[in-house]
């Protein structure tokens, strides 16, 4: 199998937004356009990641554009709480789908079972947001809008274990600054016991920067938001340096 | 040209409906086994787990239905789940009886296949040599250890692949099936 590059749109009241670690949203593109384009140039997958974390007529309304423009695989997180709004995004063209809240706690095992059943396990990635400070990574977790402290090695292996295929991770710090993702990643990626179950995010700006993560054997792919969008770097620019320095990688043309 | 999509509960049936559109077919929804009278071309969408897709096809009279169909030489495209079907038995979510149409088991891979890989096929019906989207955690393993990627039986057209997410690669194969039912 090829590793991936996954370009992502953050949606917020309706329109794409980038921001900068997690702030300072501002509206970005035309989300319809952009996806069509992104489809057009053969991305891998396109992934939609709704920060009002609602799924609501107009995210409805949305991907339903979206969807019916695009030919190449959609993901989509932000919302999800059980296998009901699982059932709406599938008919909605979603192929898959990224849990936040609901796979924080073995509480949710039950409404996690229930969506395993209906999609498969292959369909299911879960996703965390990391802000590393002096070394130590504390989670955000969305539901208390706090951070939390946490061990982030034992996190993955216990959200892989509890059924999801791919796990992403994305750098708070490194968010929408086009530096590079978060360089203390490559702490716990090494480390990881599994091949290809992690997407790393947050902070790419040119495709020199993909080339360390791709090499790790844990990472399966790696998501790039504002540098497709502000940058002169196009879809196959990443592939082709990609596949350039031996990462294996898809060929677009 | 009457094409039918069977609206399983996880199905990717949006998904489909979009790809089989965007080859200018008008495919309907069908939630009862007695809607596939008079259908050209049955699809069956990838999604699901196997046990539970077995479950609501007996329930909603589709079992026996599917097998007479397939067997009598209609056209079929089956994605994932929907190639998974045809088989004897499978693992996921317990084991369990399928169609009965192919001999073998669907068991857990090793690995779970997500991404894009190459597919090669050179059949008098079907010729394919691009890259594809996969998405699964079960398959058919062949002797060589290696997981079936395509199965041409009768005119039943079994992916594990997806081609409705594979862009020009998925339909191109649609193309193809196009011209065999003469459309």
């Amino acid at each position: 199998m090829f590793k991936r590059i996954i370009p992502s749109v953050l949606l917020k009241n309706g329109n794409a937004v980038k921001g900068k670690q997690f702030n300072s949203w501002r509206q970005a593109c035309d989300v319809i356009s952009y996806t069509k384009t992104l489809s057009h140039k053969m991305a891998d997958e396109i992934c939609i990641l709704n920060l009002d974390r609602e799924i609501s007529s107009s995210t409805i309304s949305i991907l339903k554009l979206i969807s019916s423009n695009i030919s190449c695989p959609l993901s989509y997180g932000g919302g999800i709480r059980d296998k009901n709004d699982i059932m709406i995004l599938n008919k909605l063209s979603v192929d898959r789908f990224i849990l936040g809240s609901l796979s924080y706690s073995i509480k949710n095992k039950k409404k996690l079972t229930e969506i395993i059943e209906l999609v498969g396990s292959a369909a299911l990635s879960s996703s965390v947001d990391l802000y590393e400070e002096e070394g130590i990574f504390y989670k955000l977790d969305h539901d208390l809008n706090d951070f939390v402290r946490l061990d982030i090695q034992d996190y993955i292996t216990q959200q892989i274990e509890m059924g999801f295929s791919e796990v992403v991770i994305t750098s708070i710090n490194c968010d929408g600054l086009m530096k590079n993702i978060d360089k203390n990643f490559h702490s716990f990626l090494s480390r990881i016991n599994y091949s290809n179950k992690i997407i790393v995010a947050g902070g790419v700006g040119s495709p020199k920067h993909i080339i360390e993560w791709l090499e790790i054997d844990s990472v399966v792919g790696i998501m790039i938001g504002s540098s497709l969008i502000y940058s002169r770097f196009t879809i196959d620019d990443y592939h082709k340096d990609g596949i350039n320095k031996g990462i294996n990688l898809r060929s677009l043309t | 040209m009457r094409v039918s999509v069977v609206n399983t509960p996880g199905g990717s049936v949006g998904s489909i409906m979009s790809w089989l559109q965007r080859s200018n077919l008008k495919p309907v929804l069908i939630t009862h086994a007695s809607e596939i009278e008079n259908t050209d071309l049955l699809v069956f969408p990838g999604n699901g787990t196997f046990k539970a897709t077995l479950k609501w096809l007996d329930q909603n009279g589709f079992q026996e239905k599917i097998k007479k169909y397939v067997l009598n030489d209609n056209f079929f495209i089956g994605i994932c789940i929907g190639m998974h079907i045809f088989f004897e038995e499978g693992e996921e979510g317990g084991l369990c009886n399928g169609l009965k149409i192919l001999p073998g088991r669907v068991a857990k891979l090793p690995k779970t296949r997500i991404g894009w890989d190459k597919v090669s096929l050179e059949n008098e019906k079907l010729v394919l040599n691009s890259n594809f989207y996969f998405m699964h955690s079960y398959g058919v393993l062949e002797d060589n250890n290696l997981c079936k990627n395509f199965i041409v039986y009768k005119n039943s057209f079994l992916f594990q692949f997806h081609p409705e997410k594979s862009g020009h690669s998925g339909d191109n194969v649609l193309n193809q099936i196009k011209k065999l039912l003469n459309v």
